[in-house]
């Protein structure tokens, strides 16, 4: 990574923290939104890896996102946006 | 989430069940080609996911090179429901007519209604309306609400103020109606005249000043109570005259009754016929016309929702058959009936009158038979008439 990309991603960072609005908004990190353990929307989906009714493993750029639980399906997957919905027990940074 | 059905409902989707090794890397790559999909199910091996009817043919590039293949399980959706009537020409030419009726009848005023008239007809300003161009089913384009305005209160002089509204399709006309000059209110000025000739018999003042006392004579227009009372130092004061003045008047009603005439009389056979009313135009709804002379009595029905009155209604029309029918009455019948007739204009044009002599008159002449009445009566010929002031 070079020191202007670093750089930027610091002044982001600060300008996030002084806004009082969290990092991630403003950086093209995934973001995960969670309704319970019912559904979860992955924004900045780059794939799916892993697709059974016990596990979904998304591919979230810097890294991967697997969700384990019962029941577990895509309910849409349209550009960059997943929806998971089932039965999630846990959440797991890969 | 009812929107999103809607849309995938107007665009149509096929369920597509994927069977293959790589079921995953037929899902990014959906994903990355830009063919969304949903509702994705494992099925053991197996993958099932929903997608636009018309991504469906994109698959077909990158299927095998995914290692899957893919077979629609079911489709729905309104494309798949219009390919069903493609060949029904005539359920097709409604659908499209119902739509262009429903893009067109916003464009046209479908009720106009009239408010704030009390001696006005409201037929009549709709009449003159009418006559300016604003009419039900008149493009709401054409109504030039400034201009139209102006010349509805030229058309009826009755008016001293009108206002065209357009509220969605309905025309709402307000009008104000103007004054009567001759309509004397309890705080206007006014002195009491004579409304007929006649000789004064008593008279009781409650307002302004009396000029006649009984047993004068006085005629048509003359003033019998005055409004103004001048004083010596040249002040003049005004005041609201009113009086009963009680005279005798001598009055004459003429009645003529012909011996021979014609009438049209109902036979008692009728016909109820019903006209479908569509904006301006009138559908019958019957077959045929009528050939013989009748009465007509009609009556519109217009369909309401909620109270609103729509431009589509049923005209419901009675004709009474008649005839033409010659009338022979001999003399003594003429006069009794002439004699009907003149008790009745008695009480239409000598309302409140006491009726002191009654002498009347029979003639004969030309199959005619003529009543001349002459009345001496006693009645209130007291008449406010407004003074005209002049402001400074």
């Amino acid at each position: 990574m070079s020191k202007k990309v670093r750089q930027a991603k610091r002044a982001v960072k600060l300008i996030g923290q002084s806004m009082d609005v969290s990092a991630g908004a403003l950086s093209k990190q995934a973001h995960i939104d969670l309704q319970g353990n019912r559904e979860a929307l992955v924004d900045g989906c780059r794939g799916v890896l892993e697709y059974t009714d016990s596990a979904i493993k998304i591919n979230v750029g810097s890294g991967h996102v697997r969700f384990c639980g019962n029941g577990l399906e895509l309910r849409s997957l349209a550009g960059d946006q997943a929806v998971v919905s089932g039965h999630i027990k846990t959440i797991e940074f890969v | 989430m009812l929107f999103v059905m809607l849309v995938r409902y107007l665009r149509g989707f096929v369920r597509v069940r994927v069977r293959g090794m790589f079921v995953e890397r037929f899902i990014n790559v959906c994903s990355s080609r830009g063919v969304p999909i949903w509702n994705i199910s494992r099925c053991g091996s197996d993958l099932e996911c929903t997608m636009f009817a018309s991504h469906f043919r994109r698959i077909h590039s990158f299927r095998r090179s995914c290692g899957v293949s893919v077979h629609i399980k079911y489709k729905r959706g309104m494309p798949f429901v219009m390919r069903r009537f493609r060949r029904r020409y005539g359920m097709m030419a409604g659908a499209a007519l119902a739509v262009l009726i429903l893009a067109a009848m916003p464009q046209f005023a479908w009720n106009i209604s009239v408010n704030g008239n009390n001696r006005v007809d409201s037929q009549r300003i709709l009449t003159a309306l009418e006559s300016i161009g604003v009419r039900v089913g008149c493009p709401l384009s054409a109504i030039d609400c400034d201009n139209m305005r102006q010349e509805l209160i030229l058309a009826v002089p009755e008016l001293s103020w009108a206002a065209i509204n357009i509220e969605g399709t309905f025309v709402e006309v307000d009008v104000r109606e103007a004054l009567d000059p001759g309509e004397v209110h309890d705080t206007d000025y006014c002195n009491v005249a004579a409304r007929c000739d006649g000789l004064v018999v008593s008279i009781q003042v409650w307002g302004g000043e009396a000029v006649v006392k009984a047993g004068d004579a006085v005629c048509k227009g003359d003033t019998l109570v005055m409004g103004t009372r001048e004083y010596s130092n040249g002040y003049t004061e005004f005041s609201h005259a009113s009086a009963s003045v009680i005279a005798e008047t001598e009055r004459q009603l003429t009645v003529e009754v012909p011996m021979r005439k014609t009438e049209r009389l109902r036979t008692g056979k009728t016909q109820k016929k019903r006209v479908l009313r569509l904006f301006w135009l009138d559908v019958p709804l019957y077959l045929g016309s009528t050939q013989y002379d009748c009465d007509r009595e009609a009556c519109y029905i217009p369909l309401k929702i909620g109270g609103v009155e729509l431009p589509i209604g049923i005209s419901e029309a009675v004709m009474y058959e008649t005839k033409t029918v010659p009338i022979a009455y001999s003399a003594a019948e003429a006069e009794q009936l002439a004699r009907q007739h003149l008790e009745a204009d008695e009480k239409r044009q000598l309302p409140g009158a006491e009726i002191l002599k009654r002498d009347i008159k029979i003639s004969l002449s030309n199959d005619t038979v003529k009543l001349t009445a002459d009345y001496i009566c006693r009645e209130d010929i007291a008449e406010s008439v407004k003074l005209q002031l002049d402001e400074q």
